[in-house]
Formats: structure tokens, sequence, C-alpha cells
């Protein structure tokens, strides 16, 4: 099979930027990712633009055009929905894109503008990612706090081991200068938050962000591109839009499906991963996460973080960036931002040369990221290999 | 949530199989967050609960306003207001959840 590439990236800072425009954050990631492209902005022959509700937020739609005229000879551009994961549905859609044959090389970038509304009409907005009729009076907090009740109840997991997620990834986020919140936030002061949806707290959730991120995707297999992190593997999985008709609520099935399809296509396990970036919207949902793409027994997903195996020095490296938790959360950018992150992540192990998990002596590193939509009716996967020159 | 009129009408449809059927609560969370037509309503549960009917059936519903739901809870589907009014001058109303007690 062909090989695709990560040949470039940018993620702008993450946050509640209130001088930024949704145009100016996608204008940023465009520039960003073009500014280490190797080649000609001609040489781009496509974009893939990701986004969720910028007819909301910001009354702007015909999202494709508004991106492709900032490249100078207006490529072709489609623009991707899948809630919040609409940039990893990007991703998919231009590595098919790139695997097909049709284009060489693409550029994917997504944001999202969500700091311009009041908290209950972001509620509002976001609850459209849900089934509108079916779980009307529903928000994401009080779905996921349905499958965290479940998890509790079945597997004993508790509300610190909850906290200790969210004072992971946010120990994680003082290193990423990108992040919105570069702040430790110990678990009892997590524990100890205001109550959302019980047992959710609000130092459960992720944020509501600004931000953007882009990567340029090539299939080409010229000189300057060797050395760049490939993707080796992808899945898509999906269920249920709404939780009553799953089979299963301590499971994301739709996870399930796509980390299958992802591993047979990278012919790895997820024992062979290094640094895995997440889909944690809530903490309950980087548990449900771990679990369900195979780096823990259901059900020992709460116990692992409590152990020290989800960060540096453990078995994987969960959320690196700080996660959705404390990296942000621009719904439309974070799926784009998990592979940009990786790549970049490693780009720069591979120059370093640096081994920061132990039990890893083999000569590939490799990161996997897992982007959600809604309360699990959509999942993608994606697997990168650190380059080999 | 029905704020427009064709949308209400076809909604009502929904209702006249549902209303005054009886289940059981499996998950309930409180929620202290809603959008800003359904704040006049909190704090309020949102709830998981299958019907009593064969083959049993699941739904996701909220449960009647600043009332405690827990799993084992009887319930009953009832008619309640589900928003607060529209300018199209329609009352909001749809079904909830209402504890049933013995």
């Amino acid at each position: 099979m062909k090989k695709t590439r990560v040949v470039s990236s940018y993620i702008t800072q993450f946050g509640e930027l209130w001088d930024r425009s949704l145009e100016s954050l996608f204008s940023e990631a465009v520039s960003g990712a073009l500014a280490t492209f190797p080649q000609k902005v001609e040489q781009i022959e496509a974009v893939f633009v990701a986004n969720m509700a910028s007819g909301q937020y910001a009354n702007q739609l015909h999202l494709n055009a508004l991106v492709s005229q900032m490249l100078p000879h207006n490529p072709p551009a489609f623009r991707l929905e899948a809630a919040c994961a609409s940039g990893s549905l990007a991703l998919e859609a231009a590595e098919l894109a790139l695997l097909s044959g049709r284009y060489k090389t693409v550029l994917v970038v997504g944001a999202e503008k969500m700091t311009d509304v009041s908290g209950g009409t972001t509620t509002d907005i976001l609850a459209g990612a849900s089934h509108y009729q079916a779980e009307y009076g529903s928000n994401f907090p009080a779905l996921y706090a349905l499958l965290a009740q479940q998890h509790m109840h079945e597997f004993g997991t508790t509300r610190e081991q909850l906290s200790l997620v969210a004072a992971k990834n946010h120990l994680h986020a003082i290193q990423n200068q990108k992040a919105q919140f570069r702040k430790e936030i110990p678990a009892e002061v997590v524990s100890k938050s205001m109550p959302v949806a019980d047992p959710l707290r609000l130092l459960d959730c992720s944020p509501v962000s600004d931000g953007a991120a882009a990567v340029i995707l090539s299939a080409k297999n010229i000189g300057k591109f060797e050395g760049k992190p490939e993707i080796i593997g992808f899945g898509h999985g999906q269920d249920s839009l709404n939780l009553a008709q799953r089979k299963s609520l301590t499971q994301l099935e739709a996870t399930k499906k796509a980390a299958a399809l992802a591993f047979t296509q990278a012919g790895i396990t997820p024992k062979d991963i290094s640094f895995a970036e997440v889909h944690d919207c809530f903490t309950i949902a980087e548990i449900l996460a771990t679990e369900d793409l195979g780096f823990f027994k259901k059900g020992s997903g709460g116990m692992a973080v409590a152990e020290g195996k989800t960060t540096y020095g453990g078995s994987v490296v969960i959320n690196p960036s700080g996660g959705l938790k404390a990296c942000g959360h621009p719904v439309g950018a974070t799926g784009i931002k998990q592979v940009a992150f990786l790549a970049e992540l490693l780009e720069k192990k591979k120059q370093t040369q640096t081994a920061t998990t132990k039990s890893k002596s083999k000569k590939n590193v490799y990161a996997l990221a897992h982007n959600v939509g809604g309360s699990g009716a959509t999942a993608i996967v994606h697997i990168l290999k650190q380059g080999q020159k | 949530m029905n704020s427009n009129p064709a949308e209400y009408h076809r909604n009502s449809k929904e209702w006249q199989t549902l209303l005054g059927k009886t289940g059981t609560v499996i998950l309930a969370t409180q929620t202290e967050i809603a959008s800003e037509a359904l704040e006049s309503f909190l704090p309020y549960c949102f709830l998981i609960i299958e019907l009593d009917d064969t083959p049993k059936k699941r739904l996701e519903i909220m449960g009647e306003a600043q009332v405690l739901f827990k799993p084992g809870d009887r319930v009953s589907l009832q008619l309640r207001r589900v928003a607060e009014p529209s300018k199209t001058g329609i009352l909001p109303y749809g079904l909830k959840a209402c504890k049933q007690f013995a």
C-alpha cells in the first residue's frame, strides 16, 4: 500500500481568544503549515476543512471556499463535519483521496471559534451532536455522566480515579506552549470542583476553546519528505447516535471498531504504541478510550491511571499534549491537532533519541490518535510511525 | 424545542404512543447546567429508562424538574412543560418521566 506522510503541521494557540475570528484562526493554521512545507504552494492539490458549527457560532458557512481562497491557486476544497470528530473525519477523507491516487498532496485544516457566545448557547449548539429528539434535555456532561455511572457500578471505578485523569493531563499540558491551561491542578481540587452532572464535576470537563490546526499530507515518495512521520493505519467506527440504543454503556463500540481497523492496517498491536492522544472530552471518556483501544483490560482503565501507567514512565503516555481536557477542545480542530501534535512529537523524539517510556527497546516508535464524535456515535483512529530515512 | 409549529405537530404524534406508559429508571444523572431554554428547570435529572412494554424498549428522557431520581425508581410518562415559551406563542409541552409512588 502507498505511504502517506505528515510533511508539515501547525497548531495555533488554544484558548479563549477574544481578539481572534474564525477566519483568522483558519488563516494562521494554513499559513503556519505552508511555512514549513518544502514545496511550492501550488503542489497542494486539494483542501479538506473540518468544523462543527460555524453556522451557529459565527454565521459563516461555505467554509471550503473560505479556506480555498487562502491559497493563491484556489484548489478544490471539501468541508467535513462529524461533531467533535470533524477533524479526524477530514483527515480520513484526505487519506482516502491520497490512497485513491486522485491527489498526491493535500492540506487538512480544522478550526472552531466557540467563545463568542454564552455558556448556555454553547451547551445548546453542542447538544446538536446528540440525537435532537431522542435525547432532548440532555447535554454532553449528562450523557457522559451516565456512562461514568455505569462504569463505576460495573467495575468499581472511583471518583478519585476520574480526578487523577484530569490532574495527569493538566500536568502534561504544562510542557505544551499551545495549551489552554498550563497549570497543575491536583486531583483533590478536581474532586471538589462544582458539580455539573453527577458524578462529573466542572474539572472533569474539557473547556470551550478557540483554536485551529493544520497538516499537509503527501503520498509523494520524494527526498524532502523522507523521514517525515508516516500514517500507517486508520479506522472509522460508528454506533447509534443516542445512548439508549447501545448494546453496552461501558464501552464505545465505535472506538473498538475503529481501533481494530487501524491496528490491522498498521500491522501492530496496542502494546507497540508509545504515545496516544485520546478523546478525553470528559475524564471518564479517557478511561473508556484506553480500555476500548486495547491499552488496558475492560474495567481497569481507572486503576491504570492511579498506578501511573498512563504517564511518562508508564506503559503508554496518554495525552502528552494535555488532551482535550487541558490543551483545549476547539471541536473542529481537535482531531487534526492530535495528529499534528503527535507528528511533531515523533519528529522531536527522532532528533533527540530520548527514550521516555520504559520497555520500548525497539527501533520504531508509534503513536495513536483517537477522536470521538458525540457520545461515541463516531470514532476515528489514526496510527503514526516515526519516519525512517 | 418545538419553537416551530410544524415540528411541534410532528412531535405530538410521538407523545400519543408513549403517554401514560410506565417503566423503570436504569441510569440517572442530575444536571446542573442546561441550554437557556431549560435553565428554569434546573436542577433536573436526565434518565435512561426501560419501559414495561414487550419487547423491552429503552428511552432517554428528562425527569420532572427539581425531582431526584435513582436507578430502580418506577416512572410514568406524562405531559409536562419542556422549555420556556418561545416567541411563536406555543406552550412547549412534551413528555417527561414522573415518579410513581407506591
